[in-house]
């Protein structure tokens, strides 16, 4: 459970890059926190795991207040953390290495990180790349490794700060359903991104804009309202704007998240036609 | 173009000089350079040459690999040998020519230092050669630790060496995709005198060192959040041990040593 309490941040001698942002996230849940460049989505990603300290108001996770040093650690390995840039979050020469970097930091004994690492490596379906070097990886390759390393922590949360942003087609689809088995394993999961078509997936989404909270609900309601998302710079997914279109063009249709939903509306409103 | 690129020359193996610790193999490296500096007879450097060569049968590295690590060595080892064989003056006289004089001595001298040469050469690639860079600089924390007390870093050093390694093939990719972006753009790297050539690279280093920070920056927070916190508290996966075969092997090379020299004494 992850609380922010009226929450503010700046950056020195800039406008405010969080304001005022309180919301909840309960165990168990899959949320998308999605905004423009410069919304404060990133921003907010780091003060989930005390990479950032909240210039005002409290971040609580599972009850530890994010401010106290002594709290860190602990946070840290409940809140793992996938970021963008495959390449710059991969420490050590070789893949297995890497992957017990943080258990070993982390003072576990030799043969359980061994063990935690095996699972972690098959849980992201790379145990056979084991011992390769990481720069011999594909970008989607390294940031299933990069999610491993953060499994071998035990983690009750799964940040991804933009994690699918720098990859091809392939790879974000074998990230994005890895990150779907692991929340119906029960890890909380929090994907912060661009790509209202990975938001439309999540069973909620919080949209900021300019550093405030604009929208927060499931995909439904807040592809409803596309005012408010257009004035945040967002457009709606794919799927949804050619179903806001067609009702334009005379149709009544309901607001439909992906192809085959919509396909069943259109042929239900033909039958009714 | 970049992506085959080893890293320092580990040749992949399972022999039991690849499974020996890699502390027991520094720390025999440096037993074996210091008896090659102390010898002084030419049988006896047959003898530590036939120790090497021993080495690698048993470590079933091929003759080409550590003839590659030799070959950038032959203009220094022409260059000492001309230079010995002229400039020692002691013995009797092999060959007078004009200013030109060879003595035995010179002549001696000159074959001495090629063999040391060749020898802490070789010696030395045949660790690179048996030892992944990792377990390298795993052994080289591991041995330096004790350091720690008078606050040598040794654990800080060690995770440098390790990041140095993850990013080199990472910005050698970079520099070749910025090389390539300024050429499209009409930059000549190629022609001109060497200060030209020097002053063409300006564009290539200056993003490449932004950028390289840019991933430091990325990187420590990725580690930040993986709780890194310095070696405090820090286990490792895989722990080393010292085996029986670490003893023998250790026994062996310090008794070859010893044997030879004594038989110098």
């Amino acid at each position: 459970m992850i609380t922010l309490d009226h929450v503010s941040y700046q950056y020195d001698r800039q406008d405010a890059a969080l304001n005022d942002v309180s919301l909840s996230i309960a165990d168990g849940e899959l949320v998308a926190i999605v905004g423009h460049n410069g919304s404060g989505k990133s921003t907010l990603a780091k003060h989930l795991n005390a990479l950032l300290l909240p210039y005002a108001g409290k971040v609580l996770v599972d009850g530890l207040d994010t401010s106290d040093p002594e709290n860190t650690l602990a946070i840290r390995q409940k809140v793992g953390m996938v970021f963008q840039n495959p390449d710059n979050q991969l420490v050590t020469t070789i893949v297995e290495e890497d992957v017990a970097f943080g258990p070993e930091n982390l003072g576990i004994p030799s043969g359980e990180i061994r063990r935690r690492v095996d699972e972690a490596l098959a849980a992201v379906g790379m145990e056979a790349f084991a011992k390769k070097a990481p720069h011999m990886l594909s970008g989607g390759q390294k940031q299933r490794v990069a999610i491993a390393g953060m499994l071998a922590m035990n983690p009750q949360v799964l940040v991804l700060d933009e994690a699918t942003a720098m990859l091809d087609p392939q790879g974000r689809r074998d990230v994005l359903e890895i990150v779907g088995r692991l929340h119906k394993k029960g890890i909380t999961v929090i994907m912060i991104t661009q790509h209202m078509s990975e938001a439309a997936l999540c069973d909620r989404i919080i949209v900021l804009s300019g550093g405030h909270m604009v929208l927060d609900g499931p995909p439904r309601s807040v592809f409803a309202q596309e005012d408010i998302l257009r004035k945040a710079g967002l457009d709606l997914p794919p799927v949804v704007r050619m179903g806001a279109l067609l009702n334009a063009g005379g149709m009544s249709l309901p607001l439909c998240l992906d192809v085959e939903e919509l396909a069943e509306a259109i042929w239900q409103y033909s039958c009714k036609m | 173009m970049f992506k085959d690129i080893t890293l320092g020359q580990y040749f992949p193996g399972n022999s039991p000089i690849h499974r020996l610790d890699p502390r027991t193999k520094l720390l025999l490296m440096i037993a074996y350079i210091a008896a090659v500096f102390l010898v002084q007879d030419m049988w006896l450097f047959l003898a530590v040459g036939a120790f090497a060569v021993g080495v690698t049968l048993l470590a079933r590295v091929p003759a080409s690999y550590l003839w590659r690590s030799l070959k950038p060595l032959r203009l220094i080892l022409l260059f000492m040998f001309v230079l010995n064989l002229l400039m020692i003056q002691t013995g009797d006289t092999l060959f007078h020519w004009g200013f030109l004089r060879i003595t035995e001595g010179g002549l001696r001298q000159a074959f001495y230092i090629s063999f040391r040469l060749i020898l802490l050469v070789g010696g030395t690639s045949l660790v690179t050669l048996t030892t992944t860079p990792i377990a390298l600089t795993d052994g080289l924390e591991r041995l330096l630790s004790p350091l720690a007390v008078f606050r040598f870093p040794a654990h800080e050093l060690a995770m440098i060496m390790t990041i140095a390694l993850r990013f080199i093939p990472t910005l050698l990719e970079e520099a070749d995709k910025i090389m390539k972006a300024q050429l499209s753009r009409g930059a000549d790297l190629e022609s001109g005198n060497i200060f030209q050539r020097a002053k063409a690279m300006v564009p290539i280093l200056v993003p490449l060192f932004i950028s390289s920070f840019r991933r430091a920056d990325e990187l420590a927070m990725a580690m930040e959040s993986r709780c890194y916190h310095g070696s405090e508290g820090r286990t490792r996966m895989h722990v080393l041990r010292f085996s029986r075969r670490d003893g023998l092997a250790a026994a062996v090379t310090l008794g070859l040593i010893a044997l030879i020299l004594l038989a110098q004494a």
